[in-house]
Formats: structure tokens, sequence, C-alpha cells
């Protein structure tokens, strides 16, 4: 009997207060939700940029919205100039969640404001955040920085600022998912097209060559026309930089005009060091190629910091030119005579009865100032000195090189440079004393077969990198060396 | 004998000032340490805590004789809830300002020890018109003691008086609108009544 009367009671007092709170939730919920309503309503126009003042429109319905914790999305009419949407945001008190508005502006794709509706947290810590001092920081931020989190949190309020970073993180993905379509600056094509557009400004057509020019550096070859008239070569090329991280590591712009003068340089992408990739990304340093003649390169300037990357440039422009002047144009590179120094044959290590010149003669090579052929008394070719340069890290490196008729080198010999090994001294893999001239990774060049000296691969000098270069990178003297060594044999013969 | 038993002015009093809540009976600390950062807080939970305190007290004093013993708390924990819940209703539609500042604090005065001490230490054994004029006078005495912390913390921490400003920025203590605040301006207000209620039991033991 008196269980009976317990579970009676309870039941009964259970009940009655559910319909009490029943009839008094019929009663207010109306008014509960026009307050939050009314809240929203001033919220909406709080967050738009001052500059609208028109309608918002729910747009909620059009998007599933159930991966994300996105409440509502509000647009203007024609979906074009502002957007609103009321997230939610899991700070501190995740049973409570944070709600707030934030609006983009479409015109300019930045923030138009940033306001919490309902913050839980505590306070002094999580309820810093609805502080107009971090609300109103979002206002002109531009998306990306929102998106990547670029927000400064506040004091005590860690986990609350972190969950609202987490939220707008997802806003703004869904935004660029939905909205993306509005001015968000240039787009790749357009960036592509102002860039050969600077290099050849009075172009009315870039005639893309179709078939693939049988060379790595280049990726696409454009006949540059004016009207029916061709007024030049446009090259999108490609090379390895500074940061060698293997594959495609910059690509470029390069013309070259009729009268075998390049018109320009246009640094697309370049994964090089953000600081030291910076100058050659300018324009100012794309139109110093204006007006400078095939051949000429070295007299493009580079920047002290980041010579490196200005040498790899370089180096791959050199290879276009190199198959600009022998593929399409089918011709030998004007060049100057061949430069004369006496005191190349030290390269060698017989004096010959002769040293002739036969450059002239002999194909173009970048890295090569002169070739000598050594002839002893009876008139027979005894062997070649090479008289090659190269870019190093104070200016142009000039060296020479003595190769016999059985393809043996003799000696490596500096001939003029102003590098400064001993800043390679810091590095483990160099330990030798010497100064850079007399220094014994020379000696890795000498006295053995070219093939042999090829196949080895010889590895430049840790903190030297500019000196010794690169062979990915094909700068420096290892490319400049390796240059003449293939020369050697492929063209002058080599006694083959 | 039976212990003689309280008039009803003794019975309102005691809440007011004997058994003040606050400063006595040390009776809901939680919404005492938190929302006293602001007098029109302090005065709106005080609002609630008499609407809740007042209802209970009279509705539990009505069914005090059908309730069976072994049940008890978890009837007057039902319907302690169920009047939280309709005066968050009532806050959140007609004074949603109140309601937001005070957040979490509103619902939590389901657990506002004092509501349930009252019930069970009271209302429960008294007649409604008695409960009620206890409900009142310790929601009274409690409304009294959170309004009096809050007048010194929102004074001092944040130069204002129900939002009006008073004492220019470079003289406020900054510290009492924070949690610690809430324990010093407490703990200083609780030695003072402490004081005077010692200098009156010595004066009437001299008596």
């Amino acid at each position: 009997m008196k269980h009976v009367r317990i579970i009676f009671t309870l039941t009964f007092t259970v009940l009655l207060t559910m319909v009490a709170v029943f009839q008094i939730n019929e009663m207010t919920a109306g008014t509960i939700y026009g307050n939050q309503l009314k809240k929203l309503q001033e919220g909406l126009l709080k967050v738009a940029p001052t500059s609208y003042d028109g309608v918002l429109e729910e747009l909620t319905g059009d998007y599933d919205l159930s991966e994300i914790d996105l409440e509502r999305v509000y647009a203007d009419q024609d979906k074009d100039k502002v957007v609103v949407y009321q997230a939610y945001a899991y700070g501190f008190n995740s049973a409570q969640p944070i709600s707030y508005l934030i609006g983009i502006d479409l015109e300019t794709n930045t923030v138009s404001g940033f306001l919490i509706l309902e913050n839980y947290d505590s306070d002094g810590y999580g309820q810093n955040a609805s502080n107009p001092l971090f609300m109103n920081q979002f206002t002109g931020m531009e998306l990306g920085p929102v998106l990547n989190g670029e927000i400064d949190g506040v004091a005590g309020a860690t986990a609350t600022t972190g969950g609202i970073k987490a939220s707008l993180n997802e806003v703004i993905a869904f935004h660029n998912t939905n909205f993306g379509g509005g001015p968000v600056g240039p787009t790749d094509q357009e960036i592509r097209e102002a860039m050969m557009e600077d290099i050849f400004p009075n172009a009315t057509a870039f005639d893309k060559v179709t078939t693939n020019p049988a060379n790595d550096a280049i990726i696409n070859m454009y006949n540059v026309m004016n009207g029916t008239t061709q007024i030049g070569y446009l090259y999108e090329a490609t090379g390895s930089g500074a940061s060698v991280a293997g594959g495609l590591d910059m690509i470029y712009y390069v013309g070259i005009n009729m009268d075998k003068e390049y018109t320009g340089f246009r640094m697309y992408d370049s994964q090089d060091t953000p600081g030291y990739k910076d100058f050659y990304l300018a324009d100012s340093y794309g139109d110093s190629y204006n007006g400078v003649a095939l051949g000429e390169e070295d007299t493009i300037a580079g920047a002290t910091a980041g010579s490196a990357t200005g040498a790899a440039i370089l180096a791959s422009v050199n290879e276009v030119m190199a198959y600009h002047v022998v593929d399409i144009l089918g011709e030998m590179l004007d060049r100057p005579d061949p430069v004369e120094n006496l005191n190349v044959v030290n390269a060698f290590d017989q004096v010959a009865a002769s040293y002739v010149s036969i450059y002239a003669d002999q194909a173009y090579d970048a890295s090569i100032l002169n070739v000598y052929e050594l002839k002893d008394a009876t008139d027979t070719v005894i062997g070649y000195i090479y008289y090659g340069k190269s870019a190093g890290y104070g200016g142009a490196i000039e060296f020479a090189i003595g190769i016999d008729t059985t393809n043996n080198t003799h000696s490596l010999i500096i001939l003029k440079e102003n590098e400064s090994w001993e800043d390679a001294k810091e590095y483990a893999s160099y330990t030798g004393d010497e100064l850079f001239p007399d220094t014994t990774w020379l000696l890795n060049w000498q006295n053995d077969t070219v093939q042999n000296i090829l196949d080895a691969e010889i590895d430049g000098v840790t903190g030297a990198s500019t000196t010794t270069g690169n062979r990915e990178r094909n700068d420096g003297l290892i490319f400049a060396i390796e240059s003449v060594l293939k020369y050697h044999q492929t063209n002058t013969g080599g006694g083959e | 004998m039976a212990r003689r038993q309280k008039s009803i002015k003794e019975v309102f009093s005691a809440g007011l000032f004997k058994q003040n809540p606050t400063f006595v009976q040390f009776l809901g600390m939680c919404p005492t340490l938190a929302v006293t950062k602001s007098v029109e807080s302090a005065l709106g939970m005080g609002a609630g805590v008499i609407f809740v305190l007042v209802m209970s007290n009279l509705i539990i004093s009505l069914i005090r004789n059908f309730v069976p013993k072994e049940v008890r708390i978890p009837i007057y924990i039902v319907i302690i809830a169920s009047l939280v819940t309709i005066l968050e209703m009532f806050m959140k539609a007609y004074t949603p300002e109140l309601a937001s500042s005070l957040g979490t604090f509103l619902s939590l005065i389901v657990v506002n020890c004092l509501i349930l001490g009252r019930a069970e230490a009271f209302a429960s054994k008294n007649n409604p018109i008695r409960s009620v004029v206890d409900g009142f006078g310790m929601a009274l005495g409690f409304t009294g003691g959170i309004t009096i912390i809050a007048i010194f913390r929102e004074l001092f921490g944040a130069g204002s008086l129900l939002g009006y400003s008073i004492i220019p920025e470079q003289y406020q203590v900054g510290i009492l609108v924070q949690a610690a605040g809430a324990f010093l301006v407490f703990g200083i207000l609780v030695s003072q009544v402490n004081r005077i209620r010692m200098n009156k039991e010595e004066r009437s033991e001299v008596a």
C-alpha cells in the first residue's frame, strides 16, 4: 500500500509539473524566438558592410549544413554583395556552444564584421572573446588569414578563441566553395597572360607551337605575332632553383625578339626561399633583360642575397637560349671572337709547339670562351685546352682544363676568380686549408678520363655551393666543367 | 513542552538578519560569487530567487502532509526544477538581456542550497502562510546580501552603479570585477558582519 502511494505521488508530481512547464513554454516560446530573431536581425546589420543597406535573405535551406557547425546563411538578393553566416564554435563550455555571426563583403572578399551572439563561457576567461577588441579585429581582414587562423587570441580565452578559429576555418572553407566565384583576384590564366603581355607589349597574338620542343627546360613555345608579322618568340620554361627539391622548381617566361635580343623575363613560380627569390619575382628584374643580346646574359644583374637563385635562372635561360639559336634559328650564335689568354698553357702538362684557337669553327657553348688545339713539333695534335667560364659567388670565374688525345684530363687551373672559400672551412665537407684556386676540390677533375669524371658525378662543396655549383641546378663550376667535358666528347672529336 | 513558535515577524526578519543566507548561513555561494559583478545582475538573480523560493515554499508547504517522507527530496527537486525552468522561460521571453547576463547561473538556481534547504527545514513543517513569509524573508536576505557585494564590486571595480559611471578609470580596482575580487569583497564583508554580531552578543551577555 505504501509503495503504491509513493509511486502515485511521484507520478502525479511529475505529471503536474510537466503540464505546468508545458503551458508556460507555450506561452513564452514565441516571444523567446522573437527575441532571438530580433537579436539576430540586429546582428546581421552590424556585421554586414556599412555600405550595404538592403535586405538579407536567408538561404539556409539551399545548402547541406549537416556536416558543419553552420546554423544559418544569409545573402543579399543577387548574392554578389554580402554573405552573413551564423555559426557555432565549441569553446571551453562545450555543452553550450558559442553562437556568432560573420559577414563577408563579396565585393572586396574581406570580413565586414564579426559578432558573438551567445557566449556561455566563463566570466573573465572565455567570456573575454565577446570583448569588442577581439571581435573588431576581424573587420577588413582578408579571408586567407582567417582561414589559416591568423587571429589574435585573448588572454584567458585560449580554448574559446581556439574553438572560434576552428569554426571559422570551416565557415571560410564553406564560403570559398559556395561563394568563391566572387572577385578573388586574377585567375591563373590572367596572371600568365599578363606576364606574356609584359614581355611583348605589342603582341596581338601568341601562337602556341604545338609540337613539343625537344628540350627539357622548355614547357611551351609561342610565336609572337603583331597582326600577321612575327615579332618574336616566347618561351615558357622551367629549371631547378637554388633550393633543389628536385623537379620543377621554377617556371618562367622569357621573350626573344627577331633581332636576337631578349625582350623581357617574368618569373611565374619559384620554390626558392622567400626573401631570396623576391628580387627575381619583381618586374624590375624581368625588365632588365630587355634589349640584352643573346649570349650576353652575364650582364643581367642578380641580387647579392639570392645569388644562387640568380645563377640558377641564368643557367636555365642559357639552355633556352642555346635551344633557340641552334634548333629554332638553325645557326651558331653570333659571339665575340674567342678570348685569348696566354696563361691557359699551364693546363696541359706538356709544352706544345703550337696553340691554335679552333673555337670559331666549333659549336658555341655558353661555358666556353675558347678552344685551343695543341700540336707538337711534327704537327701532330697532342691535345686540347678549353678556356671556360662559370658564374661564381664573387663574379665570373675563368678556368682552363687540358685534355689529351687519349681523353685524359691534365690540370684544371683557375685563371680568374673572386671567391672566398674561407667561409667554406666552417663546413664539414671541406677540410682543406687552401684558398680557392688551390683547393683540393679541383683535383677531382684532374688526371682521369673524361668519361670517368662524368660518371663520378662530383659533388659541390657545402658552404660554397654557388662557386662549385650543383648538378641539378645546372650552375657553378660543376655545370661549366661538365659542359666542357661533354663538349669535348661531342664536338672536338676528342680523338674518338 | 513544545518550543515556542516564532511569530510571523520573527520568521520574516530571521532571513533578513539573524539567519541571513549570504553572510550567516553561507548558502548559495555559487551565484553569490558569480553574479555579483554588477548590481543589475545581482538584483536580477535576487528577483529570480525570490520567485522560486516563495513559490517552492508555498507549494511544498501545501503538499507537506501528502508527500511520503521517503520520496520527499526527489519531489522537492522536481518542483524546484520546474519552477526554475518556468522562471528561465519568463526571463528569456520578457527580460532577455538580464537572462543572457545571468547565463548559466539562472539555471543553476535549481541547485542553490538555500531553496532546497528552506523546503526541507521550514516549508515541510510549517503552514503555507508562514512558509511564504519565510521564503520571502530568506530570499530578500539573499538578494540584499548579494546586492551589497555587487555594489562594492561594481562601484570600486568598474567605477559604475547600475551602469552609470561614477568613478573615473584610473581610480578603479580592476581585480574586484574578476573572480578573485568576489572572494576579497565577500571575505571583508563577512568579517564586518561577524564583528557586529559578536559585539551584539557580548552586550547581551553583559546585560
